[in-house]
């Protein structure tokens, strides 16, 4: 049974039963009201009967005529006439009589007794009165009761089932949304035919509401997280398959060509390298995973001795390109850790030296911005265009595929320094332009903001 | 023999490329960059087949198919969905290959698309032995030398993949076919027979938990 259903049954019998109630006890009311006046004056009409009675009797004691047959005469036509007005009159010497309202064959009678004023005291006057306008009355206001309650019901039956629909609509359109929220289907949400309405359902409409647009922003954001991590897949399966076919097809040439001394040497040192850029890509990941899981000590950072670090890792290559590096150092302390910067700046800097050609230059500054520290490091090498430079955030992008897998990388590096630079408040940011170089922003907390993080 | 175009930018990948079908003496050119290999085909505009990875710096393998001219064009590349194959055959390449690939098959679809454009030479000579494809003969020094069908037929699968080695089982369903049910001893017995005829004791050789190898 629906909620309309049993609202509408409940009220509906409880409203009936406390009219009928107060119908049937107004009638009872006016019942006994009408009766007792009926009663009074039925009295009324015997008291006054018997009086008359009495001065008919002293006038005949007067003209010595009080005889048994005189008397019978005159009752009887009292009788008579009282008769027709459907009373039953009747004189009883010194005997009981049942006095009262009483019921007989159908019909309600007023009996009443009444003892003649002395000298006839003797006498009793009995009058009985068949009360038929009160009959017919006491029927029509029944009739009339009846037909009020009838049509009290109707009308309020019809008034109630139609205010119920009214009020109980918007729920079963709020329902019927609500499934198809649960199917996972449909809009989740949108607005309720005409005006919102200020009482429950309303409030229950826009929670409803409310609760589709997180399931849709929630669902969007679940959709765009799985394409990212689709992509991470896709881009880590290509990743993978390329060392392997390597690995595999000269692992093959070996088992089946007739190789030479030099070729054998070539197939090996191939399998090598691979297998290693496998491996390495295989740690990184994991050291990755590892570091977005647990949260890192950060401590007092000197910068300089960061980039001393990094330059010494680096010297080798940067001689070989014969690249003119220039500092300039404004801020020389970060909050966070030492080593993990290391690898940052080591991973920005191979970056840097990849895109320049011989001789190029490269600048590494320092200086504070809105309370963060801002570390750059710029080059004036090939640069990326705007399309390349949005993707390089992602795992296994390469602007330059070539050049950066022949020098062994996975296209790991930004997002690894990405994932450190973020993990201790800071951010990173690229601006470059093809032809004319790259310049990244690393933005990392001062030692002073963040000591209260403290170690 | 053939004139063939490797444009692969990883290094080591067309160099196996390369090292492959030099095994079945063929002249390879290899080029590690699509620009590179723009400016090149407008040097060298005639390939006998052209062997191309699809994501390759500078210029993609898609767009490099307008430098391509007539030359049939292989595509070798990692990227394996439908949509990309299709992208690439209606590109008017004439083959498909994804990696990671397998040698044999690398050199049966080159080998299908010489045959095709008749560039292979159906004529081998090892020593005073001649074999033509073709004509389906074998002379030693104008003499010739009579082979049941199913001794030519596994010397043409052997001289195919020469340099290569094949496995009993792959001699097996390349000369017998896939459907034949024999023991790999029939291939021994063939191959000792070929061996006797043609006078092949050094050439057909067997390599030690592989098997046969003919080498030129």
């Amino acid at each position: 049974m629906k909620v309309w259903q049993k609202v509408y049954l409940a009220v509906l019998i409880l409203v009936l039963f406390t009219v009928n109630l107060g119908l049937f006890f107004a009638s009872g009311f006016l019942y006994r009201q009408n009766l007792s006046q009926e009663e009074s004056q039925a009295e009324t009409e015997c008291y006054f009967l018997s009086r008359n009675l009495a001065r008919d009797f002293e006038r005949m004691q007067e003209n010595r005529q009080f005889r048994q047959e005189v008397m019978e005469k005159l009752l009887s036509s009292y009788k008579k006439s009282y008769k027709k007005k459907g009373v039953r009159v009747d004189l009883i010497r010194k005997g009981s009589y049942q006095t009262g309202i009483f019921r007989e064959d159908g019909d309600t009678v007023a009996a009443f007794a009444s003892v003649l004023p002395a000298p006839f005291e003797d006498y009793t006057l009995i009058y009985e009165k068949k009360l038929k306008g009160f009959d017919s009355l006491w029927k029509n206001i029944q009739q009339a009761f009846f037909c009020v309650g009838i049509g009290i019901s109707l009308i309020l039956g019809i008034f109630l089932y139609l205010l119920l629909q009214k009020l109980l609509l918007p729920l079963s359109l709020l329902n019927s949304r609500v499934m198809l929220i649960a199917q996972g289907r449909g809009k989740y949400g949108g607005e309720m035919p005409g005006r919102v309405r200020a009482d429950e359902i309303g409030e229950l409409w826009e929670n409803v509401d409310r609760m589709g647009k997180t399931i849709r922003s929630q669902m969007e954001l679940l959709e765009t997280e799985n394409e990212k991590k689709q992509q991470l897949l896709d881009n880590m399966a290509h990743e993978l398959r390329t060392p392997l076919t390597s690995i595999y097809g000269y692992a093959e040439y070996l088992t089946r060509a007739k190789a030479g001394e030099e070729e054998r040497y070539q197939a090996l040192s191939y399998i090598m390298k691979e297998s290693k850029r496998l491996s390495g890509m295989g740690e990184t990941m994991l050291s990755m995973r590892l570091f977005q899981r647990e949260e890192p000590l950060a401590e007092r950072v000197d910068m300089e001795q960061v980039f001393a670090h990094v330059k010494q890792i680096l010297a080798g290559k940067m001689k070989e390109k014969q690249i003119i590096l220039k500092e300039d150092y404004k801020v020389s302390e970060a909050w966070g850790r030492e080593e993990l910067f290391v690898n940052v700046f080591r991973n920005l800097l191979e970056n840097a030296l990849r895109a320049s050609e011989t001789q190029g230059e490269i600048f590494i500054g320092s200086g504070e911005t809105d309370g963060y520290g801002l570390f750059t490091v710029e080059d004036k090498g090939v640069g990326m265009t705007q399309e390349e430079l949005s993707h390089i955030m992602e795992p296994f992008y390469r602007a330059d595929k070539s050049r950066s897998r022949k020098e062994g990388g996975a296209g790991l590096g930004l997002s690894v320094a990405k994932l450190i630079v973020e993990k201790f408040g800071g951010k990173i940011s690229f601006s470059s332009e093809k032809g004319k170089g790259t310049k990244v922003f690393v933005f990392l907390q001062l030692p002073d903001k963040s000591v209260k993080r403290g170690t | 023999m053939a004139d063939i175009l490797i444009v692969e930018d990883e290094e080591s990948i067309n160099q196996l490329i390369k090292q492959n079908l030099m095994l079945s003496g063929h002249h390879c050119t290899q080029i590690f960059d699509g620009g590179e290999a723009r400016r090149h085909l407008l040097k060298k505009p005639s390939y006998d087949v052209i062997i191309m990875d699809i994501m390759l710096p500078g210029v993609n393998g898609l767009e490099l198919m307008r430098d391509t001219g007539d030359n049939p064009v292989i595509f070798l590349t990692a990227k394996d969905g439908i949509s990309d194959k299709i992208a690439g055959l209606t590109s008017g390449a004439w083959d498909y290959l994804t990696k990671p690939f397998e040698m044999l098959e690398l050199l049966a679809r080159v080998n299908l698309i010489l045959q095709k454009t008749k560039k292979e030479v159906d004529t081998l000579k090892i020593g005073k032995t001649k074999i033509n494809l073709c004509a389906r003969s074998v002379f030693i020094s104008d003499r010739e030398v009579e082979l049941t069908p199913q001794e030519f037929e596994l010397l043409e699968v052997l001289v195919r993949n020469r340099n290569i080695a094949l496995s009993r089982e792959q001699l097996l369903e390349l000369a017998w076919g896939i459907d034949y049910m024999g023991d790999t001893r029939t291939v021994d017995v063939h191959i000792n027979k070929l061996r006797k005829k043609l006078d092949f004791e050094d050439v057909i050789k067997t390599v030690y938990k592989m098997g046969y190898r003919l080498e030129v």
